[in-house]
């Protein structure tokens, strides 16, 4: 009947023409996500006072389902997109496509940018078992206590957990894995307002992390010449 | 808002896109090819070995594209570089793929700049629109 369509059109017609509208903006400005797993704690995901000696398991593993760890409160954060990976600065939390995982995104810290010298964390707890060659760029598996120059275009990351994966597991990631920048918790936030900002300083690094820095402080911006074949 | 409706076109489905570069020759040309580019393959969803894709540069950054083929997938044994005849083979490692162009001399890829990780491709290369 042309009268109940025509009432029921509008509001239909002007959700779909907003539709991309809201897609463009979560992808590419702002966007908001949960986050689940220990390798943020006690930044992100704090974990619940203990009301029992056991540790109550939760499945959160963005490669295997199977691991058991420890259970966290899940945060709600509010991701910057627009314009971030060129200015990425050493202490930032950012959110990356996991390297190892593509369809995952990570919530980690920036500890190294590329020329930095970092020395992979000893004494880790979740080891991860990999097949041949670890990370992009190295010809074997990441030991405790290794000195790695971050290559170019690249960044080391670390979540500031006890247990993460991360780049002592899968090595430098590159910078266009990155999707965006952590602006803040929305919930469960301990400060008044709605956004409670979250420490980036490059204090909450830990401090065996970098061993050389670069002088490089941004990444830079590399812009293809026209007529610069040579080797392409 | 059309512009927007263009936007998430071209993000998430389909795009057309220019090429650049004697890296793929004979396949395509050095300049002024014009390919279709299917971005329902994003993130490596559906590409296999064999066929050509389009991925962020690794070291160069998020500005920059590459066209190139698949050579291995996640797990298979690659050869690292045919032409230098030490016959070196590593294992990609799991969430990265091994490219290379279709005229080795004249390309850069997997072979100097390691295994890419899935998580840069863009999408798979159906077919070239422009010259027919």
């Amino acid at each position: 009947m042309p009268f109940h369509f025509r009432t029921v059109q509008k509001p239909v017609t002007t959700f779909l023409l907003t539709l991309p509208i809201i897609i463009f903006t979560k992808s590419h400005v702002i966007d908001v996500a949960r986050v689940s797993g220990p390798s943020m704690s006690p930044t992100l995901n704090t974990p619940p006072a203990p009301r029992s000696p056991y540790p109550l398991p939760s499945t959160n593993s963005h490669t295997d389902p199977t691991t058991v760890l420890p259970s966290t409160s899940r945060d709600f954060i509010l991701i910057s997109k627009w314009n971030t990976a060129h200015k990425l600065r050493r202490g930032q939390i950012v959110v990356l496509r996991s390297p190892i995982n593509p369809e995952a995104a990570v919530v980690k810290r920036v500890i190294g940018l590329e020329g930095d010298v970092v020395r992979v964390k000893t004494g880790r707890r979740l080891g991860w078992q990999r097949t041949g060659r670890g990370g992009s760029l190295y010809g074997r598996a990441l030991m405790p206590g290794d000195l790695i120059v971050v290559p170019p275009g690249h960044c080391w990351v670390e979540g500031d957990g006890e247990i993460s994966r991360d780049s002592n597991d899968f090595g430098a990631v590159s910078i266009s894995c990155v999707q965006g920048r952590v602006a803040g918790r929305l919930f469960p936030s301990s400060q008044s307002g709605i956004l409670e900002r979250l420490d980036e300083s490059e204090n909450m690094i830990r401090p065996d992390a970098i061993v050389k820095r670069s002088r490089i402080e941004m990444p830079p911006v590399r812009r293809y010449v026209p007529g610069s074949f040579g080797l392409w | 808002q059309s512009i927007f409706l263009l936007h998430l076109i071209w993000d998430k489905f389909v795009h057309v896109s220019a090429t650049l570069g004697p890296s793929m020759l004979p396949t395509f040309n050095t300049t002024d090819d014009w390919i279709l580019v299917s971005r329902l393959h994003t993130l490596g969803r559906g590409c296999k070995v064999g066929d050509v894709i389009s991925y962020t540069h690794p070291v160069d950054g998020p500005g920059v594209f590459v066209t190139k083929r698949i050579i291995g997938m996640e797990g298979d044994f690659v050869v690292k570089d045919p032409m230098d005849g030490t016959g070196e083979m590593l294992q990609v490692p799991q969430g990265h793929v091994w490219t290379t162009g279709d005229n080795l001399p004249h390309s850069v890829d997997s072979r100097q700049y390691g295994p890419v990780p899935k998580a840069l491709i863009r999408g798979k290369v159906l077919a070239r629109v422009f010259p027919l």
